[in-house]
C-alpha cells in the first residue's frame, strides 16, 4: 500500500497533502518565489520600464544606474525589460513542454504496464532508448532536424521528458493492476480503457504531480542550456538562456549582462525544485502518517 | 419444465503450472432456474471460484483456458464469445461481487462516482441520472443516510457498507444472475447476517438467480435452494439444500456437515476431515476424495465415479462408487 499514498481518495489527499506541505516551510518558500516569478512574468507587459528589444547603441553597455535599473546589454537593451519578458518564455517552456511530455509519457507508461508483454517491452525499449541519450543532446538532434524556434525547442524538451514519466507511470500501474478492484471493474464489464483512464491514473496522480514540479525546473534549466547555444529562440526575442549566451561577448568587461538573467534561472530551478519537494513529503505516506 | 437461465454443460478449466496443463475444475454441469439460489460449497481449492471465472469468462491469460464444454445463458453459448459482447454481459446481465470487500472498491474515487459508472456505462444514462440512480441503488442496499455516503471515499466506510456498496454496484445492471464469490467470508458473523439477509431480500425483489459461492454450511443453510457440493474440480453431490441437510450421501458432504462447528457442543467435539484437497497437479487417478474417505473400497482408487440420480425426482444425484450404489438398490429417495 505504502507505494499508493492515495489510497485515501483524491479529495482527502489534497487536504492531506496541505496539511504536510504547511509544515514545511521551505515548500512555503518555494511557492511564494515561484509566485513572484508567475507574476513577473504575467505583469511583464505593464512593469517593464522599456521595450525589451529597442535598440539604444547611445546607452549600450552601461552598468545598473537609476534609468536602467540591472543596466544595458551590447545593443543598449534594458536587461531588466528583457528578463521579465524572458521569464514569459522560460516559464511557459518549461511548463508546458514538462505538460506535453507528462501527458504522453503517462499515457505510455500506464499502457505498458497495464498490458504487459510485447505492449511493455516495446513501449519500454523505446522508451529507454531515449532516456539513454542526454538531455541536451535529444534536444540538440531535435532543434537541429526541425529548426530552432519556440515550438520546436518544447517538443525537444517534452522528448526527453516524456520516458521519465512512462517509468513513474508503468511502475504503480504494474502493482494497481492487480488489485481487486481493477478485477472487480472487469467483472463490471468495463473496458480495459475505462480502467486504465478511470481506475488506474486517479490512483497515480499525486505522483505525476510531483515529478511535474521538479521536471519544470529542469526543463527551464534545459530551454536555457539550448538558448545559450544558440538552438532555443531566435533573437532578438528575449529568453534567459539568450541573454546569457549574448552576454558572453562581454563576459570579461560587463559581466552583468550574463549575471542577471542567470541569477533568475537560478532562483526559479530553486523554487521549483523547493516546491516539488515539498510535496513529494506532503504525498509521503510515512510523512504524511508521522 | 422450468426454463433453465444457465446450462453449464461438461465444463473443464485448465491451469498452466510449471509442468503442463491441469485442469481445475472438469467435466462441471449444472443448471440454475430463474430465481434460484444455487450454493457451490466445498473446501479451498475445489474450483468453486474457478467455476465463477469461467463462467464469467474472467480467468486470468495467458496461464488458463476452457478446454471443453459450454456455459448456455439463455440457450447462448458464453464459451468463446467475443470479448466485447461478454462484456456487455459483464455487470449487466451477469454481475459477480467478490469475497474482499476492503480492496474491491476504487480507494481514489467515491463511492458515488462508481456506482454511477457501472450505471452510465452499461445504461448509457447521463452522469447526472446515473448519480440519481446510485443514491437509489444506495437506499436499495439499506445504507443509512445515503445522500451523504454517496461522496464518501471507500476508506470512510466499514467492511460491512464496503460490500453493501459493492452489491449496489453489483445491482446497477439489473443482473439476472448474481455470482457472490464468498461475499460474506470477510466480514463479522454479525454483519454477515445482516448482508445474507440483504442479498435473500434483494433477489427475492429483483427476481434475480444467484450463485452462492461458500465453504460455509450455515450459510448454506440459510440462502440455498439448492447445493452442488464439490471436491476437486467435479461435483460430489447435487440436492436440493432439505435434502442435502437430511439425507447427504456422498461421504464428502457427510464429513463437511459434521466438521460445522456447534455451539451446544464441546469444541473438542469438532470433526475435522483429515487431509487436504490434492493439488490440481498431483490428482489420483480414481475417486479424487478417496484418500481421505473412510468408506473407499477397491473401484474407488481404479476409476472416477459418474455422477448418478439417486432420487425418484431426478433431483438428488451424486458421485460415489459405495453410496451411490448403496442409495439407489435401497430405492432410498427422500426427495
Amino acid at each position: 500500500m505504502s507505494l499508493f499514498p492515495k489510497a485515501g481518495g483524491l479529495r482527502r489527499t489534497i487536504r492531506d497533502t496541505i496539511r504536510v506541505f504547511n509544515r514545511n516551510k521551505t515548500s512555503w518558500a518555494g511557492l511564494v518565489l515561484l509566485l513572484f516569478m508567475v507574476s513577473l512574468a504575467v505583469l511583464a507587459p505593464w512593469i517593464s520600464p522599456y521595450d525589451p528589444i529597442d535598440q539604444n547603441i547611445l546607452e549600450r553597455l552601461s552598468p545598473a544606474s537609476a534609468e536602467h535599473l540591472l543596466g544595458t546589454d551590447h545593443f543598449g537593451r534594458d536587461i531588466l525589460s528583457r528578463i521579465l519578458w524572458g521569464a514569459r518564455i522560460s516559464l511557459s517552456v518549461g511548463t508546458i513542454s514538462v505538460l506535453m511530455g507528462m501527458a504522453v509519457g503517462t499515457v505510455l507508461g500506464i499502457l505498458a504496464g497495464y498490458k504487459g508483454k510485447y505492449w511493455d517491452y516495446m513501449i519500454m525499449g523505446v522508451m529507454d532508448v531515449f532516456m539513454a541519450i542526454p538531455t541536451l543532446l535529444m534536444g540538440l538532434m531535435v532543434v537541429a532536424v526541425l529548426g530552432p524556434n519556440l515550438v520546436n525547442l518544447t517538443i525537444a524538451i517534452a522528448l526527453t521528458v516524456a520516458p521519465r514519466f512512462a517509468r513513474i507511470a508503468r511502475a504503480p500501474t504494474i502493482s494497481i493492476k492487480n488489485r481487486d478492484f481493477v478485477e472487480a471493474g472487469r467483472a463490471m464489464g468495463f473496458s480495459d480503457l475505462r480502467i486504465m483512464a478511470g481506475h488506474i491514473f486517479p490512483n497515480i496522480l499525486g505522483e505525476l504531480i510531483v515529478m511535474g514540479s521538479l521536471w519544470i525546473a529542469t526543463a527551464v534549466r534545459i530551454e536555457a542550456s539550448l538558448s545559450f547555444i544558440g538552438l532555443g529562440v531566435k533573437p532578438p526575442t528575449p529568453t534567459w538562456g539568450g541573454m546569457i549566451r549574448e552576454g558572453f561577448q562581454n563576459i570579461l568587461s560587463d559581466p552583468w549582462i550574463s549575471i542577471y538573467p542567470g541569477i533568475f534561472i537560478l532562483i526559479t530551478v530553486l523554487a521549483f525544485n523547493m516546491l516539488g519537494d515539498g510535496l513529494r513529503d506532503a504525498i509521503d505516506p510515512k510523512l504524511r502518517n508521522s | 419444465m422450468e426454463e433453465k437461465l444457465l446450462v453449464v454443460e461438461n465444463l473443464t478449466t485448465s491451469f498452466h503450472l510449471q509442468n503442463g496443463w491441469f485442469s481445475a475444475i472438469e467435466d462441471l454441469s449444472f443448471t440454475l432456474s430463474s430465481n434460484e439460489t444455487l450454493a457451490l460449497v466445498g473446501e479451498s481449492g475445489c474450483g468453486k471460484s474457478v467455476t465463477a471465472y469461467s463462467i464469467m469468462n474472467l480467468l486470468p491469460k495467458p496461464g488458463s483456458r476452457i478446454d471443453r464444454g459450454s456455459v448456455l445463458f439463455h440457450g447462448k453459448d458464453l464459451v468463446g464469445l467475443p470479448e466485447a459482447e461478454m462484456r456487455s454481459l459483464r455487470g449487466s446481465k451477469l454481475a459477480m461481487i467478490f469475497q474482499e470487500p476492503m480492496t474491491s472498491l476504487n480507494p481514489a474515487l467515491t463511492v458515488g462516482q462508481q456506482i454511477a459508472e457501472v450505471l452510465y456505462y452499461h445504461n448509457g444514462t447521463s452522469k447526472k441520472e446515473a448519480l440519481k440512480g446510485a443514491l437509489e441503488l444506495l437506499d436499495q442496499v439499506k445504507i443509512p443516510a445515503a445522500a451523504t455516503r454517496l461522496n464518501d471515499y471507500p476508506h470512510h466506510l466499514s467492511g460491512g457498507m464496503r460490500q453493501r456498496v459493492m452489491i449496489a454496484m453489483a445491482l446497477a445492471g439489473r443482473p439476472e444472475i448474481m455470482l457472490a464469490d464468498e461475499p460474506t467470508t470477510a466480514l463479522d458473523v454479525t454483519i454477515q447476517a445482516q448482508v445474507l439477509a440483504l442479498l435473500d431480500d434483494l433477489k427475492r425483489e429483483l427476481k434475480m438467480s444467484m450463485i452462492f459461492i461458500t465453504h460455509d454450511m450455515g450459510v448454506v443453510a440459510r440462502v440455498a435452494d439448492r447445493v452442488a457440493v464439490m471436491y476437486g474440480g467435479y461435483l460430489a453431490e447435487v440436492a436440493p439444500v432439505e435434502n442435502l441437510f437430511a439425507n447427504p450421501v456422498h461421504p464428502y458432504t457427510e464429513a463437511l456437515l459434521k466438521s460445522v462447528p456447534r455451539l451446544d457442543r464441546d469444541i473438542n467435539d469438532l470433526n475435522p476431515i483429515p487431509g487436504l484437497v490434492p493439488s490440481i497437479d498431483r490428482m489420483p487417478k480414481g475417486c479424487r476424495f478417496a484418500e481421505r474417505c473412510e468408506h473407499k473400497i477397491d473401484v474407488c482408487e481404479q476409476q472416477m465415479p459418474d455422477l448418478t440420480s439417486i432420487s425418484d425426482a431426478g433431483n438428488h444425484s451424486v458421485r460415489c462408487w459405495v453410496r451411490g450404489a448403496q442409495a439407489t438398490s435401497n430405492g432410498e429417495s427422500q426427495a
